[in-house]
Protein backbone atom coordinates (compact mmCIF):
# COMPACT_ATOMS: atom_id res chain seq x y z
CA UNK A 1 0.00 0.00 0.00
CA UNK A 2 3.04 2.26 0.01
CA UNK A 3 2.36 3.76 -3.37
CA UNK A 4 -1.32 4.14 -2.71
CA UNK A 5 -1.39 7.87 -3.15
CA UNK A 6 0.57 7.86 -6.36
CA UNK A 7 -1.41 5.02 -7.89
CA UNK A 8 -3.62 5.38 -10.91
CA UNK A 9 -6.90 4.50 -9.10
CA UNK A 10 -6.37 7.28 -6.55
CA UNK A 11 -5.53 9.79 -9.26
CA UNK A 12 -8.60 8.65 -11.20
CA UNK A 13 -10.82 8.96 -8.13
CA UNK A 14 -9.46 12.46 -7.45
CA UNK A 15 -10.16 13.47 -11.04
CA UNK A 16 -13.64 11.96 -11.06
CA UNK A 17 -14.26 13.45 -7.60
CA UNK A 18 -13.43 16.94 -8.82
CA UNK A 19 -15.71 16.42 -11.82
CA UNK A 20 -18.57 15.07 -9.69
CA UNK A 21 -18.10 17.89 -7.17
CA UNK A 22 -18.21 20.51 -9.90
CA UNK A 23 -21.33 18.86 -11.35
CA UNK A 24 -23.06 18.75 -7.97
CA UNK A 25 -22.18 22.38 -7.28
CA UNK A 26 -23.50 23.43 -10.69
CA UNK A 27 -26.81 21.60 -10.24
CA UNK A 28 -27.39 22.44 -6.57
CA UNK A 29 -30.44 24.45 -5.55
CA UNK A 30 -29.40 28.09 -5.58
CA UNK A 31 -28.97 29.88 -2.29
CA UNK A 32 -31.60 32.49 -3.15
CA UNK A 33 -34.17 29.69 -3.57
CA UNK A 34 -33.67 28.62 0.05
CA UNK A 35 -34.65 29.97 3.42
CA UNK A 36 -31.56 31.83 4.75
CA UNK A 37 -31.34 29.51 7.78
CA UNK A 38 -31.48 26.46 5.51
CA UNK A 39 -28.90 27.94 3.15
CA UNK A 40 -26.57 28.65 6.07
CA UNK A 41 -27.05 25.14 7.41
CA UNK A 42 -26.32 23.62 4.01
CA UNK A 43 -23.18 25.71 3.72
CA UNK A 44 -22.08 24.62 7.19
CA UNK A 45 -22.64 20.95 6.32
CA UNK A 46 -20.99 20.96 2.92
CA UNK A 47 -18.14 23.10 4.23
CA UNK A 48 -17.46 20.67 7.06
CA UNK A 49 -17.70 17.78 4.59
CA UNK A 50 -15.18 19.33 2.20
CA UNK A 51 -12.84 20.25 5.03
CA UNK A 52 -13.08 16.70 6.39
CA UNK A 53 -12.05 15.19 3.05
CA UNK A 54 -9.10 17.58 2.69
CA UNK A 55 -7.96 17.05 6.30
CA UNK A 56 -8.34 13.29 5.91
CA UNK A 57 -6.28 13.23 2.73
CA UNK A 58 -3.64 15.45 4.33
CA UNK A 59 -3.46 13.15 7.36
CA UNK A 60 -3.15 10.06 5.16
CA UNK A 61 -0.37 11.62 3.10
CA UNK A 62 1.41 12.82 6.25
CA UNK A 63 1.25 9.37 7.82
CA UNK A 64 2.49 7.78 4.60
CA UNK A 65 5.39 10.20 4.25
CA UNK A 66 6.55 10.68 7.86
CA UNK A 67 6.23 7.02 8.90
CA UNK A 68 5.17 7.68 12.51
CA UNK A 69 4.73 3.95 13.15
CA UNK A 70 8.27 3.07 12.04
CA UNK A 71 9.12 1.47 15.39
CA UNK A 72 6.24 -0.97 14.91
CA UNK A 73 7.77 -2.25 11.69
CA UNK A 74 8.50 -1.35 8.11
CA UNK A 75 5.38 -0.60 6.09
CA UNK A 76 3.04 -0.30 9.08
CA UNK A 77 2.55 3.45 8.57
CA UNK A 78 1.70 2.93 4.92
CA UNK A 79 -0.79 0.25 5.92
CA UNK A 80 -2.47 2.67 8.32
CA UNK A 81 -2.99 5.51 5.84
CA UNK A 82 -6.64 4.58 5.04
CA UNK A 83 -7.45 4.45 8.74
CA UNK A 84 -5.70 7.80 9.29
CA UNK A 85 -7.94 9.25 6.59
CA UNK A 86 -11.06 7.75 8.15
CA UNK A 87 -10.19 8.86 11.69
CA UNK A 88 -9.33 12.46 10.78
CA UNK A 89 -12.27 12.72 8.37
CA UNK A 90 -14.69 11.52 11.04
CA UNK A 91 -13.08 13.70 13.72
CA UNK A 92 -13.44 16.84 11.62
CA UNK A 93 -17.09 16.03 10.91
CA UNK A 94 -17.67 15.47 14.64
CA UNK A 95 -16.30 18.93 15.37
CA UNK A 96 -18.36 20.36 12.51
CA UNK A 97 -21.56 18.81 13.84
CA UNK A 98 -20.73 20.01 17.36
CA UNK A 99 -20.32 23.55 16.02
CA UNK A 100 -23.70 23.55 14.25
CA UNK A 101 -25.35 26.99 14.65
CA UNK A 102 -27.47 27.17 17.81
CA UNK A 103 -30.95 28.73 17.79
CA UNK A 104 -31.03 32.40 18.75
CA UNK A 105 -33.75 34.86 19.58
CA UNK A 106 -36.21 35.09 22.43
CA UNK A 107 -38.89 32.83 20.92
CA UNK A 108 -37.78 29.40 19.74
CA UNK A 109 -39.67 26.48 18.31
CA UNK A 110 -39.02 22.76 18.03
CA UNK A 111 -40.85 19.88 16.42
CA UNK A 112 -42.10 17.09 18.66
CA UNK A 113 -41.18 14.50 16.06
CA UNK A 114 -38.61 12.15 17.61
CA UNK A 115 -35.29 11.81 15.82
CA UNK A 116 -34.77 8.63 13.85
CA UNK A 117 -31.79 7.29 11.98
CA UNK A 118 -32.22 8.53 8.38
CA UNK A 119 -33.41 5.80 6.02
CA UNK A 120 -31.18 7.20 3.26
CA UNK A 121 -28.05 6.38 5.27
CA UNK A 122 -28.94 2.80 6.22
CA UNK A 123 -27.17 1.29 3.22
CA UNK A 124 -23.90 3.08 4.01
CA UNK A 125 -24.26 2.01 7.64
CA UNK A 126 -24.52 -1.63 6.55
CA UNK A 127 -21.44 -1.10 4.40
CA UNK A 128 -19.51 0.31 7.36
CA UNK A 129 -20.49 -2.58 9.61
CA UNK A 130 -19.61 -5.09 6.89
CA UNK A 131 -16.23 -3.46 6.30
CA UNK A 132 -15.45 -3.44 10.02
CA UNK A 133 -16.44 -7.08 10.45
CA UNK A 134 -14.43 -8.07 7.36
CA UNK A 135 -11.41 -6.14 8.57
CA UNK A 136 -11.52 -7.81 11.98
CA UNK A 137 -11.91 -11.23 10.34
CA UNK A 138 -8.99 -10.70 7.94
CA UNK A 139 -6.75 -9.29 10.68
CA UNK A 140 -7.62 -12.16 13.02
CA UNK A 141 -7.04 -14.76 10.31
CA UNK A 142 -3.73 -13.16 9.35
CA UNK A 143 -2.70 -12.99 13.00
CA UNK A 144 -3.56 -16.65 13.54
CA UNK A 145 -1.79 -17.98 10.44
CA UNK A 146 1.32 -15.80 10.30
CA UNK A 147 4.86 -17.05 10.78
CA UNK A 148 6.87 -16.17 13.89
CA UNK A 149 7.87 -12.54 13.52
CA UNK A 150 4.33 -11.52 12.65
CA UNK A 151 4.86 -10.06 9.19
CA UNK A 152 5.13 -13.10 6.89
CA UNK A 153 3.46 -16.43 6.23
CA UNK A 154 5.31 -19.76 6.08
CA UNK A 155 4.59 -22.67 3.75
CA UNK A 156 4.79 -26.33 4.69
CA UNK A 157 7.96 -28.40 4.94
CA UNK A 158 8.08 -30.68 1.89
CA UNK A 159 9.81 -34.05 1.85
CA UNK A 160 11.94 -34.70 -1.24
CA UNK A 161 11.68 -38.03 -3.08
CA UNK A 162 14.30 -40.78 -2.90
CA UNK A 163 15.29 -39.92 0.63
CA UNK A 164 16.85 -36.63 -0.37
CA UNK A 165 15.62 -34.94 2.79
CA UNK A 166 13.18 -32.08 3.05
CA UNK A 167 12.95 -28.44 2.02
CA UNK A 168 11.09 -25.56 3.50
CA UNK A 169 9.33 -23.93 4.91
CA UNK A 170 9.29 -21.13 2.37
CA UNK A 171 8.30 -17.73 3.73
CA UNK A 172 6.45 -14.91 1.96
CA UNK A 173 5.50 -11.43 3.08
CA UNK A 174 4.32 -8.87 3.83
CA UNK A 175 1.43 -10.66 5.44
CA UNK A 176 -1.19 -9.26 7.85
CA UNK A 177 0.24 -10.94 10.94
CA UNK A 178 0.22 -9.19 14.31
CA UNK A 179 2.74 -6.55 13.15
CA UNK A 180 0.06 -5.21 10.78
CA UNK A 181 -3.08 -6.66 12.35
CA UNK A 182 -2.74 -5.12 15.82
CA UNK A 183 -2.34 -1.51 14.59
CA UNK A 184 -5.11 -2.10 12.04
CA UNK A 185 -7.47 -3.40 14.72
CA UNK A 186 -6.59 -0.53 17.06
CA UNK A 187 -7.09 1.99 14.25
CA UNK A 188 -10.44 0.43 13.36
CA UNK A 189 -11.56 0.71 16.97
CA UNK A 190 -10.59 4.40 17.04
CA UNK A 191 -12.52 5.05 13.80
CA UNK A 192 -15.62 3.27 15.10
CA UNK A 193 -15.58 5.19 18.38
CA UNK A 194 -15.30 8.47 16.45
CA UNK A 195 -18.16 7.39 14.18
CA UNK A 196 -20.41 6.72 17.18
CA UNK A 197 -19.56 10.12 18.70
CA UNK A 198 -20.08 11.94 15.39
CA UNK A 199 -23.38 10.16 14.72
CA UNK A 200 -24.68 10.91 18.22
CA UNK A 201 -23.84 14.57 17.67
CA UNK A 202 -25.31 14.66 14.16
CA UNK A 203 -28.57 13.09 15.31
CA UNK A 204 -28.98 15.49 18.23
CA UNK A 205 -27.80 18.76 16.74
CA UNK A 206 -30.24 21.67 16.34
CA UNK A 207 -32.91 21.23 13.69
CA UNK A 208 -33.29 23.34 10.58
CA UNK A 209 -36.74 24.80 9.95
CA UNK A 210 -39.01 23.13 7.41
CA UNK A 211 -38.74 20.00 5.28
CA UNK A 212 -35.03 20.62 4.59
CA UNK A 213 -34.33 19.34 8.11
CA UNK A 214 -34.63 15.66 7.17
CA UNK A 215 -32.44 16.06 4.09
CA UNK A 216 -29.70 18.02 5.85
CA UNK A 217 -29.58 15.62 8.79
CA UNK A 218 -29.46 12.62 6.44
CA UNK A 219 -26.62 14.32 4.55
CA UNK A 220 -24.67 14.82 7.80
CA UNK A 221 -25.07 11.18 8.80
CA UNK A 222 -24.25 10.04 5.28
CA UNK A 223 -20.99 12.02 5.25
CA UNK A 224 -19.85 10.54 8.56
CA UNK A 225 -20.59 6.97 7.47
CA UNK A 226 -19.27 7.42 3.94
CA UNK A 227 -15.79 8.58 4.94
CA UNK A 228 -15.40 5.96 7.66
CA UNK A 229 -16.70 3.13 5.47
CA UNK A 230 -14.41 4.21 2.62
CA UNK A 231 -11.37 4.15 4.90
CA UNK A 232 -12.22 0.75 6.35
CA UNK A 233 -12.94 -0.71 2.92
CA UNK A 234 -9.59 0.48 1.53
CA UNK A 235 -7.82 -0.90 4.61
CA UNK A 236 -9.66 -4.22 4.30
CA UNK A 237 -8.89 -4.44 0.60
CA UNK A 238 -5.24 -3.59 1.18
CA UNK A 239 -4.85 -6.30 3.85
CA UNK A 240 -6.60 -8.81 1.58
CA UNK A 241 -4.34 -7.97 -1.37
CA UNK A 242 -1.03 -8.26 0.51
CA UNK A 243 -2.15 -11.32 2.44
CA UNK A 244 -3.45 -13.16 -0.60
CA UNK A 245 -0.39 -12.27 -2.69
CA UNK A 246 1.81 -13.76 0.04
CA UNK A 247 -0.32 -16.89 0.12
CA UNK A 248 -0.18 -17.17 -3.65
CA UNK A 249 3.58 -16.93 -3.53
CA UNK A 250 3.65 -19.82 -1.05
CA UNK A 251 1.17 -21.83 -3.12
CA UNK A 252 3.27 -21.59 -6.24
CA UNK A 253 5.89 -23.92 -4.74
CA UNK A 254 9.55 -23.81 -5.74
CA UNK A 255 12.15 -25.46 -7.87
CA UNK A 256 14.93 -27.18 -5.95
CA UNK A 257 18.20 -28.26 -7.56
CA UNK A 258 19.50 -31.54 -6.14
CA UNK A 259 22.71 -32.79 -7.74
CA UNK A 260 21.91 -32.68 -11.45
CA UNK A 261 18.17 -32.78 -11.01
CA UNK A 262 15.69 -29.88 -10.63
CA UNK A 263 12.67 -30.85 -8.56
CA UNK A 264 9.34 -29.02 -8.28
CA UNK A 265 8.42 -29.05 -4.61
CA UNK A 266 5.42 -27.81 -2.76
CA UNK A 267 2.77 -26.02 -4.68
CA UNK A 268 -0.94 -26.03 -4.03
CA UNK A 269 -3.06 -25.27 -7.12
CA UNK A 270 -6.27 -24.88 -5.11
CA UNK A 271 -4.69 -22.41 -2.70
CA UNK A 272 -3.17 -20.58 -5.65
CA UNK A 273 -6.57 -20.10 -7.25
CA UNK A 274 -8.16 -19.07 -3.96
CA UNK A 275 -5.35 -16.63 -3.20
CA UNK A 276 -5.58 -15.11 -6.67
CA UNK A 277 -9.33 -14.69 -6.24
CA UNK A 278 -8.79 -13.18 -2.78
CA UNK A 279 -6.27 -10.69 -4.15
CA UNK A 280 -8.70 -9.72 -6.91
CA UNK A 281 -11.45 -9.33 -4.32
CA UNK A 282 -9.13 -7.17 -2.23
CA UNK A 283 -8.32 -4.97 -5.21
CA UNK A 284 -12.02 -4.60 -5.95
CA UNK A 285 -12.66 -3.70 -2.31
CA UNK A 286 -10.02 -0.95 -2.48
CA UNK A 287 -11.64 0.45 -5.62
CA UNK A 288 -15.10 0.21 -4.03
CA UNK A 289 -13.84 2.15 -1.00
CA UNK A 290 -12.38 4.87 -3.20
CA UNK A 291 -15.54 5.00 -5.31
CA UNK A 292 -17.67 5.28 -2.17
CA UNK A 293 -16.12 8.69 -1.52
CA UNK A 294 -17.78 9.86 -4.72
CA UNK A 295 -21.27 8.85 -3.60
CA UNK A 296 -23.15 12.15 -3.17
CA UNK A 297 -24.89 12.88 0.11
CA UNK A 298 -28.68 13.48 0.01
CA UNK A 299 -29.35 16.85 -1.58
CA UNK A 300 -31.93 19.58 -1.19
CA UNK A 301 -34.48 19.81 -3.95
CA UNK A 302 -36.29 22.97 -5.06
CA UNK A 303 -39.13 23.74 -2.67
CA UNK A 304 -42.61 22.77 -3.95
CA UNK A 305 -45.24 25.48 -4.27
CA UNK A 306 -46.35 26.80 -0.89
CA UNK A 307 -49.49 24.96 0.34
CA UNK A 308 -52.57 27.11 0.71
CA UNK A 309 -53.34 26.07 4.31
CA UNK A 310 -51.94 27.86 7.35
CA UNK A 311 -48.73 26.56 8.93
CA UNK A 312 -49.05 24.41 12.06
CA UNK A 313 -49.66 26.69 14.98
CA UNK A 314 -47.62 26.38 18.12
CA UNK A 315 -49.28 25.01 21.21
CA UNK A 316 -50.55 27.82 23.45
CA UNK A 317 -49.32 27.65 27.00
CA UNK A 318 -52.25 26.41 29.06
CA UNK A 319 -51.80 25.86 32.77
CA UNK A 320 -52.25 22.24 33.73
CA UNK B 1 -45.12 2.63 18.93
CA UNK B 2 -46.18 6.07 17.87
CA UNK B 3 -49.93 6.37 17.86
CA UNK B 4 -50.24 9.85 16.40
CA UNK B 5 -48.31 11.86 13.86
CA UNK B 6 -46.26 14.39 15.81
CA UNK B 7 -44.91 15.99 12.62
CA UNK B 8 -47.13 19.05 12.86
CA UNK B 9 -46.79 19.51 16.61
CA UNK B 10 -44.49 22.29 17.62
CA UNK B 11 -43.30 23.45 21.01
CA UNK B 12 -42.52 27.10 21.46
CA UNK B 13 -40.65 28.73 24.30
CA UNK B 14 -39.95 32.34 25.09
CA UNK B 15 -36.68 32.61 26.96
CA UNK B 16 -37.51 36.19 28.03
CA UNK B 17 -40.80 35.17 29.62
CA UNK B 18 -41.06 35.36 33.42
CA UNK B 19 -42.45 31.81 33.29
CA UNK B 20 -39.52 29.40 33.58
CA UNK B 21 -38.73 27.62 30.32
CA UNK B 22 -39.14 24.16 31.84
CA UNK B 23 -42.61 25.23 33.03
CA UNK B 24 -43.50 26.42 29.52
CA UNK B 25 -42.50 23.04 28.14
CA UNK B 26 -44.43 21.18 30.84
CA UNK B 27 -47.56 23.23 30.22
CA UNK B 28 -47.47 22.73 26.46
CA UNK B 29 -46.93 18.97 26.59
CA UNK B 30 -49.70 18.68 29.20
CA UNK B 31 -52.01 20.70 26.96
CA UNK B 32 -51.22 18.48 23.96
CA UNK B 33 -51.98 15.37 25.97
CA UNK B 34 -55.19 16.86 27.36
CA UNK B 35 -56.25 17.78 23.83
CA UNK B 36 -55.44 14.20 22.71
CA UNK B 37 -52.97 15.49 20.11
CA UNK B 38 -50.47 13.33 21.92
CA UNK B 39 -51.80 9.98 23.07
CA UNK B 40 -50.55 7.09 25.16
CA UNK B 41 -47.47 5.52 23.59
CA UNK B 42 -46.33 8.58 21.60
CA UNK B 43 -42.60 9.12 21.88
CA UNK B 44 -41.23 12.52 22.79
CA UNK B 45 -37.87 13.68 21.40
CA UNK B 46 -34.81 12.86 23.47
CA UNK B 47 -34.06 15.62 25.98
CA UNK B 48 -30.70 16.21 24.29
CA UNK B 49 -32.27 16.68 20.84
CA UNK B 50 -35.09 18.90 22.08
CA UNK B 51 -32.61 21.02 24.04
CA UNK B 52 -30.47 21.44 20.92
CA UNK B 53 -33.47 22.45 18.81
CA UNK B 54 -34.54 25.06 21.36
CA UNK B 55 -31.02 26.23 22.21
CA UNK B 56 -31.51 25.29 25.87
CA UNK B 57 -29.44 23.40 28.41
CA UNK B 58 -30.22 19.68 28.48
CA UNK B 59 -30.99 19.99 32.18
CA UNK B 60 -33.86 22.40 31.44
CA UNK B 61 -35.62 19.91 29.18
CA UNK B 62 -34.77 17.07 31.53
CA UNK B 63 -36.44 18.98 34.38
CA UNK B 64 -39.58 19.50 32.28
CA UNK B 65 -39.66 15.77 31.49
CA UNK B 66 -39.11 14.98 35.17
CA UNK B 67 -42.03 17.18 36.18
CA UNK B 68 -44.21 15.58 33.50
CA UNK B 69 -43.19 12.16 34.76
CA UNK B 70 -44.01 13.14 38.32
CA UNK B 71 -47.54 14.09 37.30
CA UNK B 72 -47.98 10.89 35.29
CA UNK B 73 -48.21 12.57 31.89
CA UNK B 74 -45.12 10.81 30.52
CA UNK B 75 -43.02 7.82 31.48
CA UNK B 76 -39.30 7.41 30.91
CA UNK B 77 -38.18 4.01 29.74
CA UNK B 78 -34.62 2.95 29.20
CA UNK B 79 -35.19 1.44 25.76
CA UNK B 80 -37.82 3.68 24.24
CA UNK B 81 -37.04 7.00 25.89
CA UNK B 82 -39.78 9.33 27.08
CA UNK B 83 -43.29 8.29 26.03
CA UNK B 84 -46.72 9.65 26.74
CA UNK B 85 -48.32 7.71 29.57
CA UNK B 86 -51.77 9.22 29.20
CA UNK B 87 -53.77 12.18 30.41
CA UNK B 88 -53.76 13.00 34.07
CA UNK B 89 -56.82 11.63 35.88
CA UNK B 90 -59.52 14.29 35.56
CA UNK B 91 -60.91 15.98 38.65
CA UNK B 92 -64.71 16.15 39.14
CA UNK B 93 -64.76 19.75 37.86
CA UNK B 94 -62.61 18.99 34.84
CA UNK B 95 -65.56 18.84 32.48
CA UNK B 96 -66.86 22.24 33.57
CA UNK B 97 -63.43 23.85 33.27
CA UNK B 98 -62.84 22.26 29.85
CA UNK B 99 -66.22 23.55 28.64
CA UNK B 100 -65.44 27.04 29.94
CA UNK B 101 -62.06 26.98 28.21
CA UNK B 102 -63.72 25.86 24.98
CA UNK B 103 -66.19 28.73 25.33
CA UNK B 104 -63.31 31.17 25.81
CA UNK B 105 -61.65 29.92 22.63
CA UNK B 106 -64.92 30.00 20.68
CA UNK B 107 -65.77 33.56 21.73
CA UNK B 108 -62.20 34.74 21.16
CA UNK B 109 -61.99 33.20 17.70
CA UNK B 110 -65.35 34.69 16.77
CA UNK B 111 -63.95 38.07 17.78
CA UNK B 112 -60.85 37.46 15.65
CA UNK B 113 -58.45 37.11 18.56
CA UNK B 114 -55.17 35.28 18.14
CA UNK B 115 -54.06 32.41 20.37
CA UNK B 116 -51.61 34.72 22.07
CA UNK B 117 -54.33 37.24 22.87
CA UNK B 118 -56.51 34.49 24.30
CA UNK B 119 -53.70 33.21 26.49
CA UNK B 120 -52.98 36.76 27.66
CA UNK B 121 -56.63 37.18 28.57
CA UNK B 122 -56.56 33.93 30.50
CA UNK B 123 -53.39 34.94 32.32
CA UNK B 124 -55.00 38.27 33.22
CA UNK B 125 -58.02 36.42 34.60
CA UNK B 126 -55.73 34.20 36.64
CA UNK B 127 -54.13 37.25 38.21
CA UNK B 128 -57.45 38.64 39.48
Amino acid sequence: MGGLFSSAPVALVLLVGLTVGAGLAATAVRRRQLDPAVADARRHGTGAGGLAVLAGLAAAVAVGLTDPAARLGSGVSAALTPLAFAAVHTGVLWVGESAWPRPRGAVRTASLLPRRFPAEARRVRRLLVGAAVGLVAVAAAGWATSAPGGRAVAGPVTALPDGLGAVGPSVAGPYPGPVFAVPALAGTAVVLVLVVLALRTALARPAVPGPAEAVLRAASVHRVLRGAAAGLLVELGGLLVVGCLALRSIARGAEVAVDTRVLDVGGDPVLQVLATAGAALGGSTVLAGLALLLLPAPRLRPAPPTPSGPPPSPVPAVPA
Amino acid sequence: MTATDARGLVLRVDVTSPVPVYEQLREQVTALVAAKQLVRGDRLPAARALAADLGLAVGTVARAYKELEATGVVASRRRTGTVVAGPVAPSPAAGLVADAAADLVRVGRAAGWTDEQLVTALRAALLR
